[in-house]
């Protein structure tokens, strides 16, 4: 027999342990006994803690920014009003000195 | 699935030389399997996966738990001679050699004589270049022959004082 044969007969594979096969089916059945059990009380608190968390951090922003949006539209609106307006009491004022500019004229 | 069994647990028992140990992360590596089943594509791919899962975690164990000191095959301690069937010791002796040798050369022998993989086979499972593959193969064999005919010499003259007194 050559040497590395000698290596090949020496290292052959070693049955695993009789009761290998049970051992891995009961960790198997363990961890999906485990994956289907509802959480505990404290787990599932803090679940909707968290959900609860996200849903503000992503609710408030937006409704913040809405605020804005509509402070910022009431804003524009007012200040086109009060243009307006200025402008109206510009025409006025100048037809009103107009008027009195033609009535001294004729007297 | 037996036969990987068997090839997952003697590659963790060779390599890391206890059987509890060995025995723990076998398991775990099946569970691993277990756990993301619907990547495997077939039985050859499980095989492979199995392979390379056990000798990455067996060097891993062997790192964390320092179970070989770091030495040398030259300074590991020749067993004592023994009484039992001539293929039987000689089989141990070797054993006790490869246990000797140094890590990546170790799991390199395994796989090479265990599972009887070719070099490119073992460079894939070791992220390992194939020629370091080639060279781990032949030192550790000359090493492996060298020790193991000084350890035969020592026996056959220990039987020839024995037999003269």
């Amino acid at each position: 027999m050559s040497f590395e044969d000698q290596l090949r007969e020496t290292l052959r594979q070693e049955p695993a342990p009789a009761d290998f096969r049970a051992k891995l089916m009961a960790r198997v059945q363990a961890e999906s006994r485990a994956a289907a059990l509802p959480a505990p009380w404290w787990k599932r608190r803090l679940s909707l803690a968290l959900a609860a968390a996200l849903v503000a951090g992503a609710v408030i922003p937006a409704g913040v920014l809405e605020h804005e949006r509509r402070e910022r539209e009431r804003g524009l609106a007012a200040r086109n009003q009060l243009l307006t307006a200025l402008a109206v009491t510009n025409s006025t004022l100048r037809h009103t000195r107009e008027m009195i500019r033609r009535n001294t004229r004729h007297s | 699935m037996d036969a990987n069994q068997s090839m997952v647990f003697s590659l963790a028992l060779r390599y890391l030389r206890d059987a509890e140990t060995a025995e723990e992360i076998a398991q775990d590596v099946f569970l691993q399997l277990y756990r993301q089943f619907d990547r495997i594509q077939s039985t050859e791919h499980a095989t492979f996966w199995l392979r390379r899962a056990i000798c990455h975690r067996a060097i891993d164990e062997s790192r964390k738990r320092k179970l070989r000191p770091r030495i040398g095959l030259e300074s590991v301690p020749e067993p004592p001679a023994e009484t039992a069937a001539p293929d039987t010791m000689l089989n141990e002796r070797l054993r006790r050699l490869v246990a000797g040798l140094p890590d990546a050369a170790r799991m390199v022998v395994l796989l090479r004589y265990q599972e009887d993989l070719d070099p490119a086979e073992i460079s894939k499972l070791l992220d390992m270049p194939v020629s370091t593959v080639k060279s781990h193969l032949h030192r550790s064999l000359a090493v492996l022959r060298r020790k193991l005919e000084k350890m035969q010499a020592q026996t056959i003259r220990a039987q020839a004082r024995e037999a003269c007194s």
